[in-house]
């Protein structure tokens, strides 16, 4: 008998918080979901976080949307992929692009199974977006709406770019062509080459719907993101393993507490 | 052995904070804490190094808890303001330690008189040697790499500094700076005060590697035959901790330490 179950929510400030595990036995995924108590907006966000290290260091940013999101009235979602954070499952070594977007799928079904009445979408960070955008076309349950922040949308460059700044960071020592910040490089996703960007790229092509990018103003955007997508870009400049992220925060906050949604 | 695992949200003055249970099925011998570093990772740590843990620690007979400090992950809510890293420290040890001490009470209270075990690591076992200190029953503690400087220290090295020294095989402070200062020196007097109460109270273990800083044998020489036990894994630093074997290592040697204790 589980005699923890009855702390798994809390009540307050105007919010209802639930924290849980989902999906298949072998694989279960953390969730953590906050909306409004009453939900005064139906519309609800599922956030993507990114990878490793930068997971970690953007996982307050992620809180920080999803109980914004649910601050304005809504709802909003974070889930650990398989082998991060606390989720079970296989290794984050062992990762695809299409094992990371059928996570996220799941948190989608997971978070319309629990409150079935709000529009959910996925919200993707750094390389999480990439994620996103083949979540959204996996879902049958996801709205036809895109948040993309700080988005990485090619695999292949992320991957590529991470293994390099390990490289950096270790001066060349210890396991380089492993390891990036103390997690496993996924070497399928490696090897996937651009076949993992032709995935992505495939479903932003079939996207149609309402897509929207928040940046920084630095670096420059590298074009890969649609021209159909709305961007808002603040001051400032993108820094890898940045604790804070203030300005980014404040526009997605903007914009989730907007008329757009 | 079949294990319960469960998020909970915890209550506490300052909102809740997101924690995991995790316990065998069945009766559970000992309430454990497991308190991570003071890094983003929060409570499952690098590589999920902390979750591994909690799940192997859980299936040894205890029930874990491990949570999310101030404003990191699920205790995103908690409403008091934190200074950032590297300054106002003493006010942010405050503040964590008060959060520390309700969530444990929550705990320990559902625990319905298990035995406690503080178990941290770096700045949690700081945290946890701080917490034992103040508990109304005897506590086992088992800390690794503790940081024992006083805490307002500015020079110490960051984070990034301390691991490209480490990975270049030297010690991951300037040793012509500790050459100035003895260890003994660095020790805070109230991590020392909090050791000289917690090991009257219960067996309180202490590991470290050969390569970390020395802080914890000079405690030892501080406290001389007062019952702390201290550790030195060679050739070795356990901090910063991101490398696979170095965390495997430090797990196993916390999980053979529970494991004693729960003989």
């Amino acid at each position: 008998m589980n005699r923890w179950g009855d702390a798994a929510t809390w009540v307050g400030e105007g919010l209802h918080r639930e924290v849980f595990y989902f999906g298949p036995e072998k694989s279960r995924l953390y969730g953590s979901l906050y909306s409004a108590e009453p939900l005064s907006r139906h519309v609800g966000v599922v956030v993507c976080p990114s990878w490793g290290y930068e997971a970690d260091r953007t996982e307050r940013l992620a809180h920080r949307i999803a109980l914004t999101a649910a601050q304005v009235g809504g709802a909003g979602m974070i889930f650990h992929y398989p082998g991060h954070g606390d989720s079970h499952g296989a290794s984050l070594a062992d990762a695809t692009l299409d094992s990371l977007a059928d996570a996220a799928a799941c948190a989608i079904e997971e978070a319309a199974r629990r409150r079935p009445a709000i529009a959910w979408f996925p919200v993707g960070l750094m390389i999480g977006a990439a994620v996103a955008c083949i979540a959204q076309r996996r879902s049958a349950l996801a709205t036809d709406r895109l948040l993309l922040v700080q988005p990485e949308l090619s695999p292949s460059a992320y991957f590529g770019r991470l293994a390099k700044s390990a490289q950096r960071v270790t001066l060349g020592s210890g396991r380089i062509n492993e390891m990036s910040f103390a997690y496993p490089l996924p070497p399928k996703v490696l090897a996937a080459g651009t076949d993992s960007d032709a995935q992505v790229l495939d479903a932003l092509d079939r996207f149609a719907g309402d897509g929207v990018v928040v940046r920084y103003a630095n670096p420059p955007s590298d074009g890969t993101v649609p021209d159909t997508f709305t961007c808002l870009t603040v001051d400032g400049s993108w820094r890898f393993g940045a604790k804070d992220y203030p300005a980014l925060e404040l526009g997605i906050e903007e914009w989730l507490a907007g008329p757009s949604l | 052995m079949p294990l319960i695992e469960q998020p909970v949200l915890i209550p506490t003055s300052q909102g809740p904070a997101g924690g995991i249970v995790c316990e065998p099925e069945g009766s559970p011998r000992a309430a454990l804490i497991l308190l991570q570093g003071g890094g983003r990772a929060g409570r499952s740590g690098f590589s999920s190094q902390w979750a591994v843990l909690s799940r192997r620690l859980a299936a040894l007979g205890a029930t874990v808890l491990r949570y999310d400090y101030w404003k990191e992950g699920d205790s995103s809510m908690i409403t008091a303001e934190r200074y950032p890293i590297g300054t106002h420290l003493s006010a942010n040890v405050a503040r964590d330690l008060a959060l520390l001490r309700d969530v444990a009470s929550w705990f320990l209270a559902r625990t319905g008189g298990l035995e406690p075990i503080v178990v941290g690591y770096c700045y949690g076992a700081r945290l946890g040697l701080e917490l034992a200190a103040g508990l109304p029953s005897a506590a086992s503690t088992v800390l690794v790499v503790p940081y024992l400087r006083r805490i307002e220290e500015t020079d110490r090295a960051n984070w990034t500094e301390r691991m490209r020294r480490v990975h270049a095989g030297r010690q991951p402070e300037d040793q012509a700076d500790r050459a100035q200062r003895s260890a003994v020196d660095l020790l805070d007097p109230v991590a020392v005060e909090a050791f000289e109460r917690v090991v009257h109270r219960g067996p309180s273990w202490v590991l470290i590697g050969e390569r970390d800083a020395g802080e914890a044998v000079a405690l030892a020489e501080v406290l001389g035959d007062r019952g702390l036990e201290v550790e030195i894994e060679p050739d070795v630093a356990l901090y910063p901790g991101n490398e696979p074997d170095v965390q495997e290592l430090v797990r196993r040697r916390i999980e053979a330490r529970v494991s004693r204790l729960l003989a």
